[in-house]
């Protein structure tokens, strides 16, 4: 039977390999991420506000090199995120109501 | 059963919230890209942001990350705590608890500069009508 689940959750992929590295990954830089885009909006919108965040408040903060590092970490890891989990979670969920099959584990199926 | 669920609500949230927030992604890294056309046009592309509607715009954003964020963690803890399974429905309760407390405070930040001429002139006309007569 197809298990869709295992894209977006599911019970732990066993044996190593892609699925379990992936499966590792968007929840380990999920973490790194939760921290990063809390800092990112206390900066944004709550010490500074957004319409203030002009051309000269950038340079000032790209003076300081950990900010461009912070700033490639959120990018980096928020796009691939995005990119690698929005198409397939999507679409294995378009899929999984489209042939009503049963989703996944019966953990995955409360989550 | 899943259907009517928290567990529904929870993943269908997770999936609206996910893709506004990659919607808004693309975007982000449009406006940001101004950065390399100088200060003028940034700047001006900037001042979008001090307008009602996009500061409307910013608190949808911010719901949405938050409630992702939170959920995230949920997830996390449902595949790697013990227990995580048996508290599933208890901390989509959380959830969305907090996702509404940590928002007050965020609304108050991002409004505050689109009310506060309004609040500053009302607090203020009769001292403005003093000064002008």
């Amino acid at each position: 039977m197809l298990n869709l689940g295992k894209f977006y959750g599911g019970s732990r992929p066993q044996g190593g390999g892609f699925e379990t590295f992936s499966w590792y990954y968007f929840r380990i830089s999920g973490v790194i991420l939760f921290v990063l885009v809390i800092i990112h909006l206390l900066v944004m919108h709550v010490t500074t506000d957004v319409a203030c965040t002009t051309y000269a408040f950038v340079a000032g903060r790209y003076a300081n090199p950990l900010w461009r590092l912070f700033d490639w970490m959120l990018l980096t890891i928020s796009v691939f995120q995005a990119a690698a989990l929005a198409p397939i979670t999507t679409l294995a969920d378009a899929i999984a109501l489209a042939l009503a099959l049963p989703r996944g584990s019966a953990p995955d199926a409360e989550r | 059963m899943y259907k009517g669920q928290s567990g529904m609500w929870s993943w269908l949230f997770h999936r609206i919230t996910g893709l506004a927030i990659l919607v808004f992604l693309f975007i982000h890294i449009v406006d940001i890209s101004l950065l390399s056309f100088g200060p003028a046009i940034y700047n001006d592309g900037i001042a979008f942001f001090d307008q009602i509607i996009a500061r409307l715009l910013s608190l949808g954003l911010i719901v949405a990350v938050f409630y992702h964020a939170f959920n995230g963690v949920r997830i996390i803890l449902v595949d790697f705590w013990r227990k995580g399974v048996g508290y599933q429905k208890t901390m989509f309760a959380i959830v969305l608890v907090a996702t509404i407390l940590v928002f007050i405070p965020f609304a108050y930040f991002v409004l505050k500069p689109a009310f506060f001429p309004v609040i500053a002139w009302f607090f203020t006309l009769p001292t403005m009508a003093h000064a002008t007569h």
